[in-house]
C-alpha cells in the first residue's frame, strides 16, 4: 500500500518537475552550436588509413618477434647431438615430442630422458594456431650387452630447442 | 547563405534540444562561461563522430559530462569563482503564474547531490530512457533507476518541509 502510495505521490512530483521548462539557449550560444554543422566531419577514408596504421603496427611486431627468434636460434642451434648418437639423432623429428625414444636394435638399446624442459615463449600467429618454443635438455642412455652382462653408458646432456604447435590458447 | 534557405536537420535539432542538454551543462559545472563552452566542446565532438546527420541525445549528455568533468580538473582554483556565480545562473524558465513554486522546485533539484540530480534531469527533462541515461552516466541502468528513486524521494522530502506538496 505504501509503495502504491509512494507511486502516485511520484507520478505528481514527476507532472510539478516537468512543468519546470528549460531555459532557453542565449541566442549567441545557439547560433554558435548551429555553425558547428559547418566543421568537416572525419571522412572515412581517415578511419581506413588509421587501420592501416594498425596493420603496420602488427606488421613491425611480428618482424620484431620473428627476429628475436632468429637470434635465439643462433643462439641456441636446434640440434646438439653428439656424434655417437647420430644415428639416433636422425631418426628422430625436431619438431615431434613424441617420437624422442628411439627404437632398441640388435646389439643396442639407446633411451632418452628428458631431465630439464624451459620454455622459451609463444609465437601467437594471427593465423592458425600459436607456436610455443620448448628448449629441451635431454640424458641419452646406451645399453649394450656383452659377455659379461649389460653395460650402460650415459652421454653427456645435450638440449634441443623444439616448436611445439598448441592446439588451445 | 544559410539564413534565407529552410533551416537543417541539425538547426532544427538543436531549436529542439539544446536547451535541455544547456540545462545538464549548468548542472554540471554551475558557472554559465563553463557550461556554455562545455556544450560547445560535446556538441562539436558529438558531431564529428556520429555517422547520421545527429548525434543520438544520450550521446551529448555523456559527452557534456566528460567535458565538464576534465575541465575541472583544469581548473583548481574554480571552486570559489564558480560559489559566487552558481546561484546567477536560472535553470529554468521563469513561470509567471507558478514563480514560487518554480523557485523552491528549482531550489530543491539543485539541492540533490550531484549523483542523484543528473539522473533526474536527464531523466525528467533529459527525455532519456534508463537504459540512456546509464550509457551517458557509464553506470548500471539499475543503479540509475534506483537513484531517479531516490532523488523524487530526497525531493518529497525537501519540499515537504516547504509545505509544497
Amino acid at each position: 500500500m505504501k509503495s502504491e502510495q509512494e507511486h502516485v505521490d511520484f507520478k505528481e512530483l514527476e507532472s510539478e518537475l516537468s512543468r519546470l521548462k528549460p531555459n532557453q539557449t542565449p541566442p549567441g550560444l545557439i547560433q554558435s552550436l548551429k555553425s558547428i554543422e559547418h566543421q568537416r566531419r572525419p571522412q572515412k577514408s581517415t578511419a581506413t588509413s588509421g587501420r592501416d596504421i594498425a596493420w603496420i603496427g602488427w606488421g613491425a611486431g611480428i618482424a620484431a618477434a620473428l627476429t628475436l627468434l632468429l637470434i635465439v636460434a643462433q643462439k641456441f642451434p636446434l640440434q646438439n647431438i653428439d656424434p655417437d648418437n647420430q644415428a639416433n639423432s636422425e631418426s628422430q623429428s625436431n619438431t615431434d615430442m613424441q617420437s624422442i625414444a628411439s627404437e632398441p636394435s640388435e646389439s643396442l638399446k639407446t633411451q632418452s630422458i628428458p631431465v630439464a624442459i624451459e620454455e622459451l615463449g609463444v609465437l601467437d600467429l594471427r593465423d592458425g594456431a600459436p607456436i610455443q618454443f620448448i628448449r629441451m635438455r635431454t640424458l641419452d642412455f646406451s645399453i649394450t650387452e656383452a659377455s659379461d652382462g649389460e653395460h650402460i653408458v650415459r652421454t653427456q646432456p645435450h638440449e634441443q630447442i623444439l616448436p611445439v604447435r598448441m592446439n588451445y590458447y | 547563405m544559410t539564413t534565407t534557405s529552410e533551416p537543417t536537420e541539425w538547426e532544427k535539432w538543436l531549436d529542439a534540444h539544446a536547451p535541455r542538454f544547456l540545462l545538464f551543462a549548468r548542472s554540471q559545472t554551475r558557472n554559465e562561461m563553463d557550461a556554455q563552452d562545455v556544450l560547445q566542446e560535446a556538441l562539436l565532438s558529438c558531431w564529428r563522430q556520429a555517422e547520421e546527420s545527429v548525434p543520438p541525445a544520450h550521446w551529448v549528455f555523456g559527452a557534456i559530462r566528460r567535458k565538464a568533468i576534465d575541465r575541472a580538473r583544469e581548473m583548481d582554483r574554480r571552486r570559489q569563482r564558480e560559489e559566487q556565480t552558481a546561484s546567477d545562473m536560472d535553470w529554468f524558465e521563469p513561470d509567471i503564474q507558478e514563480r514560487e513554486t518554480g523557485r523552491i522546485l528549482q531550489s530543491a533539484v539543485r539541492e540533490l547531490t550531484e549523483t542523484l540530480r543528473e539522473v533526474l534531469i536527464l531523466k525528467i527533462w533529459g527525455g532519456l530512457t534508463f537504459r540512456e541515461i546509464a550509457e551517458a552516466l557509464n553506470i548500471p541502468p539499475n543503479t540509475a533507476a534506483s537513484r531517479y528513486r531516490y532523488a523524487l524521494e530526497e525531493m518529497k522530502k525537501s519540499l515537504k518541509k516547504g509545505a509544497l506538496l
